[in-house]
């Protein structure tokens, strides 16, 4: 009995937060949650950002809708930006990523550049700076430009190819004419960090924030790629001040899909501007070594199309000849697979009858995947939310699995609404991760 | 110093007791339930910590880590099936001799060796990692290049009967890497024009597929068994003698040292360091007892046990050190640093000391946890291993559905995770080993990155892999690992068969 009430009143409790939260709907702009996406996984740079920017928005209570977070990483960003660029522009959906979207559109990585979106905003720049190790026989910028002009390709310079911090490295190239470094694809900064450490890297370019963190483990700066030093770090020479000008650093810049509507593009702004003033932002932002700064309007179109122009003008060059991984590991799969179909053509043993399990329900199995695959399907192609879904689904396979037996079926039903009401509250509203 | 008062505050706060219970409790019941395990426990549990704390995230993981290697021991003894892989020995001993109306006994065995085998471990856990990690940055790219090529040949000769199978194994989940972006030159490359398939196939849909769709899949198909269980009705008198501290003392040790090996060794994981555990107990022991061995030997069951927990410690040494993972939860463990932010690696130790430091507490805290929940409510959970599976299999359907899509929102990765579901199931028919796939998975990447990265750097030649003496040590043993099996076969095979 009082098992049987308790999940009934679970699935009360739940039903009833479904339908209150499904049905409130407003009037004015935003009437719902504004989605971001981060082409990135949680807890990388932007990810961090775009969270210190949501707290300061819930917080202050900025915005009369809350601003969700939804990270979309891989394909080098062009699944996030590809995302939104699709998305419907009602203003509901922004993305939110660095100089790499230009970046990608150069290179031809990406498909997605600048023009397939509403530029908003540039929010929270931060600078980068170039990197020895303490006991590098280069102790400044100018001794490793001069070894690079004059043994090219002897300086192993981590950077992964065709990223904001490769093209600095390379605008640093062209500074000195016959200067040739010898590229090295390294993955994240902690990967950089454990080649120079180790002696495999000679110089590596880093964040600000990065480089402040890692200053204890034997670093030394020997120049911030910025128009005017840094109040965090006032003895690192500028790239400028050395004879070498080269601007490196980033902004993260706020997209709508294009089409998006004027006033929502200017509605946005504005609250990112209030954003940037918030304590909470001036105050994270200063640990991580982020200038709270905004650009917008005419500034941000017109720095959008330098940094597009500069971008166009370099093209990376590969330098060395890698395997080719496709081809070898096809040749190695062909290679077992015919191994062991001639072991089995040849040698096949006489499976003993004791050994072969009987009474198998092949028809369970493969009933209950197609439901399943009926059930995505619907839910993919948005005929069905995920609750309705749910319940039709399990409702289904439970008598299904049950051998069509009705009456024994009550706990089928009791699971099936507990399991669509109840995780659509615990996933939704305790986890805030988005169901289809 | 700083990192492990974090680390300690964030464990021991009302908050992370919590999580060490709910994982600890959660992980032994998944372990105890036939054809529910802990691989697939964890990845379905890890898209759930996206918006956790970091820390807090990997107090659930690692102690549900714990409590799913442990549990699997009530399910061999009482059912006669492994509720893990990890407990396949046990069954061989625990299931006769509860049969012979000493499940108490058998499972109070059972506990104690699970306990004194990861406390074993996680001293060699918290004096290994370090000095490791310490020495770790000094290797290169071809270091950690030829150190992936040994842990594939390791799992491929030592993981399975069939080397060829396991090779094709490993060579398919390296193929199943490829797809999306070429780290190097950020080029796209098998796609086939799905714009979707630019990200890669990720980790865990594939996981998912691969360990809990084919199991669910194939425990479909074993609906209609009946499922036996001997009745525990006391569970007094659980704990060691003294007497008995003084039979088991050298096993316990010899076990749990044997079972922290192998799990250090990268890519092979608890079962392993069960069996060789369990055939070195019978080898020392006596003849008398040695004729016991398989109808009841107490000798075997803590062999056993405290060997599968010992690698917990063992596995986990590898993946804070080094980055690369012990066994297929590692790897799962691997992808959750990855996804929190985190980078595995030599580095994790000055990056993020507070999070190494947490999972070490963690392991240590939910083992103990462990041992009294074992104790107190074996009874209790023993009953769990009996719930209505017709009802469980659609719930962990959908858990499955909402796991892999909440990962980056997309149902692309829901349909990733039925394919390999389907091909999972389709391993297990053809007796393909699952766990090299993983490893071949999860590694390819690492190797690729290094390989090129050292290319790059060496100017594309290949020597430093045998000029380096750590990347020559590891070709070597990787040569020896991959002739002796061969040689073997070819000068004994004949007479054998």
């Amino acid at each position: 009995m009082v098992r049987n009430a308790v999940i009934w009143i679970l699935i009360a409790l739940s039903a009833y937060q479904y339908f209150k939260t499904g049905s409130y709907l407003g009037n004015e702009y935003p009437r719902k949650p504004i989605r971001v996406v981060v082409p990135f996984q949680p807890g990388g740079g932007s990810d961090t950002f775009v969270r210190i920017v949501q707290k300061a928005i819930n917080d202050n209570e900025l915005m009369p809708q809350p601003l969700v977070i939804v990270n979309k990483p891989g394909g080098g960003t062009s699944i996030g930006s590809g995302f939104v660029k699709n998305a419907r522009a009602d203003g509901y959906t922004i993305l939110c990523l660095h100089e790499a979207l230009m970046v990608a559109k150069s290179t031809g990585q990406s498909p997605n550049g600048p023009d397939d979106y509403e530029p908003v905003a540039a929010t929270g720049e931060y600078g980068i700076v170039v990197l020895v190790s303490e006991d590098s026989p280069y102790q400044s910028l100018g001794e490793l430009m001069q070894a690079a002009k004059e043994r090219p390709g002897s300086i192993i310079f981590g950077a992964n190819l065709n990223t904001p911090a490769h093209f600095a490295a390379i605008m640093l190239e062209k500074t000195v004419p016959g200067a040739a470094f010898r590229f090295v694809a390294t993955g994240g900064g902690a990967h950089r960090l454990a080649g120079v450490m180790g002696g495999h890297l000679d110089v590596i370019i880093l964040s600000v924030g990065e480089y402040l963190r890692f200053e204890q483990h034997g670093l030394k700066a020997v120049a911030y790629l910025g128009k005017e030093r840094l109040e965090a770090i006032p003895d690192i020479p500028t790239g400028e001040e050395l004879g070498f000008p080269v601007y490196g650093g980033n902004l993260h810049y706020w997209w709508f899909p294009k089409g998006t509507d004027t006033a929502m593009v200017n509605y946005f702004a504005d609250i990112l501007g209030k954003v940037m003033q918030t304590d909470f932002l001036v105050e994270r932002t200063r640990e991580l070594q982020i200038q709270p700064r905004i650009i917008r309007g005419e500034e941000l179109a017109n720095r959008i199309r330098d940094r597009m122009k500069a971008y166009g003008l370099i093209k990376p060059e590969y330098q060395v000849e890698l395997p080719d991984f496709e081809w070898w590991t096809l040749f190695f799969v062909l290679v077992f697979g015919s191994a062991i179909l001639v072991k089995y053509g040849f040698y096949r043993k006489p499976v003993r009858k004791k050994f072969v399990e009987k009474g198998l329900r092949h028809d369970f199995a493969f009933g209950t995947m197609a439901m399943t695959v009926a059930y995505v399907l619907l839910m993919g192609l948005n005929l069905l939310s995920f609750v309705w879904a749910t319940i039709i689904y399990l409702l289904i396979v439970g008598v299904f699995l049950r051998r069509f037996k009705i009456h024994k079926c009550r706990s089928v039903l009791e699971v099936a609404l507990l399991m669509s009401f109840g995780l659509h509250f615990i996933f939704t509203q305790l986890f805030s991760i988005d169901l289809p | 110093m700083e990192a492990i008062q974090t680390a300690s505050a964030y464990l021991f706060s009302l908050q992370g007791l919590l999580l060490v219970v709910l994982g600890t409790v959660l992980g032994i019941t998944m372990g105890a339930i036939p054809g529910l395990t802990g691989a697939m426990l964890i990845a379905l549990t890890l898209p759930l910590t996206f918006n956790m704390d970091p820390i807090n995230a990997f107090i659930l993981l690692i102690s549900m880590y714990v409590g799913a290697v442990s549990g699997g021991l009530i399910s061999a003894t009482l059912l006669r099936m492994p509720g893990t892989p990890a407990s396949i020995m046990t069954t061989l001993d625990g299931y006769p001799m509860a049969k012979r109306g000493r499940p108490d006994r058998a499972l109070g065995l059972g506990i104690t060796a699970s306990f004194v085998g990861g406390c074993i471990s996680w001293v060699f856990l918290i004096s290994l990692s370090g000095p490791i990690a310490h020495y770790s940055t000094r290797l290169g790219p071809f270091d950690f290049f030829s150190l992936v090529l040994l842990a594939l040949v390791l799992i491929a000769s030592i993981g399975g009967k069939s080397m060829s199978r396991a090779f094709l194994s490993a060579s398919l989940g390296v193929l199943a890497s490829l797809p999306g972006i070429d780290k190097a030159t950020g080029n796209l490359r098998m796609t086939f024009g799905f714009e979707e398939l630019n990200a890669g196939l990720k980790l865990l849909p594939v996981l998912i597929g691969m360990f809990a769709i084919s199991q669910v899949i194939s425990d479909l198909t074993r609906l209609d068994k009946q499922i036996k269980v001997i009745p525990l009705r006391r569970t007094r008198k659980m704990l060691f003698s003294l007497h008995d501290w003084g039979i088991q003392a050298v096993n316990l040790l010899r076990s749990s040292v044997i079972g922290t090996w192998v799990g250090i060794l990268p890519g092979i994981g608890a079962n392993i360091g069960s069996i060789s555990a369990y055939s070195a107990a019978k080898s020392f022991a006596n003849p008398e007892e040695k004729k016991k061995f398989g109808k009841g030997s107490e000798v075997a069951i803590v062999a056993s046990e405290s060997a599968n927990n010992a690698t917990i410690g063992g596995a986990l040494i590898p993946l804070i050190s080094l980055g690369i993972p012990g066994s297929v939860i590692d790897a799962i463990l691997l992808g959750g640093l990855l996804i929190h932010g985190l980078q595995p690696g030599p580095l994790l130790f000055e990056q993020n000391p507070d999070m190494v430091y947490t999972i070490m507490g963690t392991m240590l805290v939910s083992n103990v946890l462990m041992f009294l929940v074992m104790l107190l409510a074996v009874r209790y959970i023993a009953r769990l291993a009996l719930l209505p599976r017709n009802l469980l299999m659609p719930v962990i359907l959908v858990f499955c559905i909402i796991g892999s899509f909440a990962l980056s929102t997309r149902m692309f990765d829901v349909w990733t995770m039925i394919l390999f579901g389907l091909i999972g199931f389709g391993f297990e028919k053809m007796k393909i080993p699952l766990a090299p796939f993983i490893i071949g998975f999860i590694l390819a990447p690492v190797a690729e990155e290094n390989l090129q990265m050292g290319l790059m750097a060496s100017d594309g030649s290949f020597l430093p892999m045998i000029q380096r003496p750590v990347s020559l040590i590891f070709v070597i043993t990787s040569m020896a690992l991959l002739t002796i099996p061969l040689y073997k076969r070819f000068r004994y095979g004949s007479a054998s068969n």
